[in-house]
């Protein structure tokens, strides 16, 4: 039974972040911060794990936002409101420890992962924390929910690379600050492999900052998401494996091996070129069909 | 000059030991050692002309030997089965590898595979033909005493169920002119119905009293001074049969009647070498030994005196034991109450002491019926001078089937000294076509008839598919393949089958080619029989304790199963097992692999409302992310899923039980009942350094994107596969196996599969690893990886292994392998496949407060699949760990027993118990 999209939005100016409401009541029902699902979008298509971005109880939907990069996320976001996705699958994962800290949480998201930061901080803030949240992107393009995440934040601090909107750097910069001002009990990173790594590196003790737990959330490849193919496993750095679908997707950050994540991330990277080449061959072909025809 | 073959040898050297046994005096020694040398020595010329030339021409041989054709022939077939012959690609058909049953090349191995393969006929030549006296029937069981055994081989030479030459097959009857030949008699002259007109006769014997009444022809007219047969235990009255030597017609008549139970009478063999004028009465099997050792003259005094051959018509013989066990179990009678047992009219009769007389049909004492029996082709004794029984006469008469000139002559002297009546029974007769039809019903086909071969695809070819790689057996092949089945009285086959599907009554159907009533048979016991027939390892379980299969290959029970399903699919009957009137009781199963569809497909045949819960996003579980297309094609597990929903199962997809909904969310929707059947689906991996490297997989993930993603068919189908160029797979299962030839048919240019046990243990399905060979799979036995090597990139490039081998037997009861220290060695790889094993999934068990697991997670449960919460049931891999598909089938169907009994008692529901099979032969 196809699952419905409810709601269907453009996030930032980049036009590439999409932004979707799915009607999923029986998902909807058990999600919690830090769950995600798996989507198959069609009966060719492959199974792609998102973490849930919000979720509605009562209206039984969730939220997912997506950044389009290759096949699956370029047809995902073609697909209109009313239109349906084939399969959905969840809530996967283990759910994220909610509980009030004795000093303030910094939360960071990067890119598209400013998207899950928002169900951990609004659950966070629920059991009485005190939240620092960073935004950080490449430019101002591709920010979004700013008043959204301010509402149920104590402090937003926004950074671009390019300097667009916030402060001109990357996410590390204003937790270093953070780091020295206050004592903090707890930070979560999602974002970039490469983001979650420097902020563990900054996290860990080893450069004269206090070392704070680090969360981040993992995104890997993964076929079934419940454990049963293995190809979402990355090591740790003394050497354990883990399944970032059932262990995870939230880790302790200091124990990754992030190299090895880096490494494993583009596995499959020739051919996930090569289908969204096959795919937009596809798309112009059928462009021009309509040009003619029209 | 002669030669002392290996066989004069061994005895020779046994001399003491045989002596000792007192079966042959000094001088009987000499004389048997000096015709053995004679016919040894010929055979051994033989062999010694068929070595110069590298090959054989009868005509030459007998030519430049002058023996007949004939004895040329037998030594020829004799020498084979030694393994002599190897070198001209003749192979014994008995053994596989003669050569490893016995340490001295040239001599036969002692019998007691005989035993083993559980097909004696308990004729009793081995008992006499021992020169040791080793040999002896305990409760009609051989034994060999090991520590007399010398080793000679000579009971195995004689022995007519090791190898019986095609050359004897016909009788001596067809050399006569008068001869006529039908295939179910062999050569006869003329059939009659007879009595005997002896009253004292008619009083003791069976029947008409024919065989008392020739045998005391043959005494008066001194045809015979002595007789062999079957007479009654010596202390007093009991259905034991035992040997007898008579010598005249006063004892003669304490044999009378038929005993159904084998004596073994070639036991006496030995003991009446030396008399005069011997006639013996027996059954086909005793006839067949006499037979083969009057042509392999191994021990000369054994048959030059037998001057009559009396064959009794058989159907099968029973143990002692077992004839205890018939009155006991179908008449509840002990041997003291019965005076007379009888066949009649199809019914086995039994007569207590004042004659009133009980009886059964045949086919009820059908799996009574000794093993050895269910081989054997011969009703009538197709080698004798005239056989005798009572199939095509009326009651009170006997059948005579007249074969030699002696019999003849017999005959005619049994009428002129008016010891019978008779009649001749005509061809265009009634009971003719009956005794016909009987004796024909008897013959087995195997000899005749090679095990049918699927068409496979060409290895070349198909290593560019993902198409099925056998492609069936047409109609023609399948009806040859069921005659090879012997149809056995007490099938081993129902027992193999996890799930007791009646194998026999299966190929009867099919034989007679009633496909439709076939499938609804088969469809009672295992509802996915397209599945089975491809995935099943038949090689162990039906096929593999097939009693065919002990003489010649078995019968190919996966590949008749295979047929029927996809005739129905073809045929597209769509006729659903009934299903009882609904219950509504709703039952959840938890996972849509093999245990989960037999356990919904069961309970809703009684009536249930079923409901599947499926994590994937499509159904089957095992059946579509882990066996390849070219092995099980996924739309034959989508139609077998369709008929379910035909039945009216109901199937959920992505639903994971214990993150979607929880065992009490089903609860609260009103399921009264839940199994799990979720498999083991975890991958195990090998914790050696290396694991982190790109290149290396788990089975399950290559699998899973190949097989349940269509990753072969990317990019149409999204899912990317990477494939190397030299890729390894570690294991030895049909994980291991399936991912070897997937990654061949993505282009891999060469696959490894390294093991770390022999050939012998490595579990997977045979079909799959002869396939595998052919398609130019690379086996590494006895190999075991230390460590995986990358480049700088992090791929892998390189794995280190090291040599094993094989030490105790561990709890699997395999052998274990032990690594040999200093054999490290470099196979270069740029892909690795892990395929040792997989374990429990915890998501569902886990989420159960309180479910009780075993320590590796597997959940515990009874024997009717209970868990230690009432209304929960688990089947298949999550209880037993990996195990096959027929076994989870097994445990489905055991539960929805199990369920179906939970719920009836727990909710007071009246119903018929569930197992029902219904005979559709009726």
């Amino acid at each position: 039974m196809p699952y419905k999209i409810l709601e269907k939005r453009k996030l930032g100016q980049s036009g590439i972040l999409y932004e979707m409401v799915l009607d999923t009541p029986l998902i909807a029902e058990k999600v919690n911060a830090g769950n995600f699902i798996i989507i198959r979008i069609n009966d060719t298509g492959e199974r792609i794990p998102l973490t849930v971005a919000d979720y509605d109880r009562e209206k039984g939907t969730i939220t997912i936002v997506f950044q389009v990069v290759g096949k699956s996320t370029k047809l995902l976001s073609s697909i209109d409101v009313n239109g349906v996705i084939l399969d959905i699958v969840g809530p996967l994962g283990k759910k994220i420890h909610i509980k009030k800290y004795e000093h303030p949480i910094v939360i960071i998201g990067g890119g598209v992962g400013i998207a899950p930061c928002y169900p951990q901080a609004k659950e966070l803030k629920q059991a009485g924390n005190k939240i620092f949240m960073i935004m950080g992107a490449k430019n101002k393009d591709f920010l979004f929910w700013k008043e959204k995440t301010r509402r149920i934040v104590d402090e937003l601090i926004i950074c671009t690379d390019d300097g667009s909107e916030g402060i001109k750097g990357i996410v590390t910069d204003p937790l270093k600050q953070l780091l020295k001002r206050e004592k903090i009990s707890l930070v979560i990173a999602i974002g970039p492999l490469i983001m979650m790594k420097y902020v563990c590196l900054m996290t860990d003790g080893s450069n004269e900052l206090p070392k704070v737990v680090t969360m981040v959330s993992l995104n890997t490849i993964m076929v079934d998401g419940t454990g049963m193919c293995g190809g979402c496993r990355f090591m740790t750095k003394d050497g354990k494996a883990y399944f970032a679908c059932v262990d995870g997707p939230d880790f302790d950050g200091h124990i990754i091996n992030f190299d090895n994540l880096l490494n494993r991330a583009k596995r499959f990277h020739k051919k996930e070129a090569e289908s969204l080449n096959v795919y937009n061959k596809k798309c112009r072909a059928l462009e021009k069909f309509y040009e003619v025809t029209i | 000059m002669e030669f002392q073959t290996p066989l004069v040898k061994v005895l020779i050297e046994n001399e003491d030991k045989i002596l000792s046994s007192k079966k042959f005096s000094k001088q009987e020694f000499e004389i048997f050692i000096k015709d053995l040398t004679v016919a040894e020595n010929q055979r051994y010329l033989i062999l010694e002309k068929i070595r110069e030339k590298g090959d054989y021409d009868l005509d030459v041989l007998q030519k430049t030997l002058n023996v007949s054709k004939r004895e040329l022939i037998l030594n020829i077939e004799f020498l084979k089965e030694l393994g002599l012959l190897k070198f001209i690609n003749m192979e014994s058909a008995f053994y596989e590898n003669l050569e490893n049953k016995n340490d001295i090349k040239g001599l036969f191995p002692n019998i007691s595979e005989i035993q083993e393969k559980k097909i004696c006929s308990g004729c009793g030549l081995c008992v006499s033909v021992c020169p040791v006296n080793a040999i002896k029937f305990k409760d009609d069981i051989l034994t060999i005493d090991l520590d007399l055994c010398i080793n000679c081989g000579l009971c195995y030479a004689c022995c007519h169920r090791t190898f019986f030459p095609k050359e004897l097959e016909i009788n001596e009857a067809c050399n006569e002119i008068d001869a006529k030949f039908q295939e179910e008699f062999n050569g006869f002259k003329e059939i009659h119905t007879a009595q005997t007109r002896d009253s004292e006769i008619k009083r003791v014997a069976q029947d008409g009293g024919i065989v008392t009444s020739l045998l005391k022809a043959a005494f008066n007219e001194k045809v015979i001074k002595n007789a062999l047969v079957v007479g009654e235990f010596k202390d007093g009255f009991s259905l034991k049969p035992l040997p007898l030597l008579v010598k005249n017609e006063v004892e003669l008549l304490r044999s009378s009647g038929t005993k159904y139970s084998n004596a073994h009478i070639l036991q006496l063999l030995h003991e009446a070498r030396g008399v005069e004028d011997l006639a013996i009465v027996g059954t086909p099997c005793t006839m067949q030994a006499l037979k083969k050792i009057s042509f392999y003259p191994l021990n000369k005094p054994y048959y030059n005196n037998i001057k009559l051959k009396i064959g009794l018509f058989c159907m099968e013989s029973f143990d002692y034991q077992k004839i205890i066990e018939i009155l006991k179990e179908e008449f509840n009678k002990i041997p003291e109450e019965i005076k007379k047992m009888d066949i009649n009219n199809g019914h086995f009769f039994v007569y207590d002491k004042n004659y009133k007389s009980y009886s059964i049909p045949i086919k009820n004492i059908k799996k009574y019926g000794r093993y050895g029996c269910f081989l054997c082709s011969d009703l009538t004794t197709e080698h004798c001078d005239i056989s005798v029984g009572s199939i095509g006469s009326n009651p009170g008469w006997s059948t005579m089937i007249i074969r030699t000139e002696i019999g003849q002559n017999l005959f005619q002297k049994s009428t002129s000294r008016n010891l019978i009546f008779t009649k001749k029974i005509k061809e265009d007769e009634k009971n003719f076509s009956l005794l016909s039809r009987i004796a024909l019903s008897k013959i087995k086909r195997y000899k005749e008839i090679p095990r049918q071969k699927m068409i496979e695809q060409d290895p070349n070819i198909r290593i560019q598919n993902f198409e099925e790689v056998p492609q069936g057996l047409t109609e023609k092949m399948v009806i040859l393949e069921t005659q090879r089945c012997l149809q056995c009285g007490n099938p081993l086959c129902i027992q193999g089958c996890p799930v007791n599907v009646d194998i026999p009554q299966f190929i009867k159907l099919l034989r007679s080619k009633k496909y439709k009533e076939a499938s609804m048979f088969i469809k009672q016991y295992n509802l996915l029989p397209a599945i089975c027939g491809r995935v099943c390892p038949q090689e162990t379980q039906c096929e593999g304790v097939c009693l065919l299969g002990n003489v010649d290959k078995p019968v190919a029970i996966g590949y008749l199963e295979r047929f029927i399903a996809d005739w129905e699919r073809k045929s597209e009957m769509k006729e659903c097992p009934e299903c009882q009137a609904p219950k509504n009781i709703k039952v959840a199963i938890i996972g849509s692999g093999p245990a989960g569809l037999t356990c919904a497909g069961e309970l809703t045949r009684i009536g249930y409302d079923v409901t599947v819960f499926e994590a994937l996003h499509t159904g089957g579980g095992v059946l579509v992310y882990g066996i390849p297309e070219f092995r099980l094609p996924k739309i034959i597990v989508e139609e077998e899923i369709e008929s379910l929903k035909d039945l009216g199962v109901k199937v959920k997809y992505n639903m994971i039980i214990g993150k979607i909904l929880s065992i009490e969310d089903l609860k609260e929707k009103g399921y009264k009942a839940i199994f799990i059947g979720v498999g083991a689906g975890l991958p195990v991996f090998l914790n050696i350094p290396g694991l982190r490297l790109n290149g290396v997989t788990s089975a399950n993930e290559f699998l899973t994107r190949a097989n349940l993603m269509k990753a072969y068919k990317f990019p149409e189908y999204d899912t990317p596969i990477r494939v190397g160029k030299i890729v390894t797979v570690i294991g030895g299962g049909n994980v291991a196996m399936d991912s070897a030839r997937v990654a061949l048919r993505l282009g891999a240019k060469k696959v490894i599969i390294v093991y770390r046990r022999s050939e012998q243990e490595m579990p997977a399905r045979r079909e799959e690893y002869h396939h595998g060979k052919e398609e130019g799979l690379e086996f590494q036995f006895l190999t075991n990886p230390i460590e995986f090597l990358g480049d700088q990139d992090e791929n892998v490039k390189q794995m280190v292994c090291q040599k094993m081998e094989l030490g105790d037997p561990d709890d699997s009861g395999r052998r274990s392998p032990i690594p040999i220290k200093g054999s490290e060695f470099i196979i270069d790889t740029d892909m690795i496949i892990i395929a040792i094993g997989t374990r429990a999934n915890p998501i569902c068990p886990k989420s159960i407060p309180n479910l009780n697991l075993n320590k590796w997670g597997y959940i515990e449960t009874n024997d009717k699949c209970q868990t230690n919460l009432e209304e929960i049931f688990a089947g298949g891999d999550i209880v037993t760990g990996s195990a096959t598909v027929i076994s989870a089938m097994g445990a489905g169907k055991r539960a929805a027993e199990g369920i179906h009994e939970y719920l009836t008692k727990k909710y007071k529901i009246s119903v018929d118990h569930l197992e029902k099979i219904v005979d559709l032969t009726h």
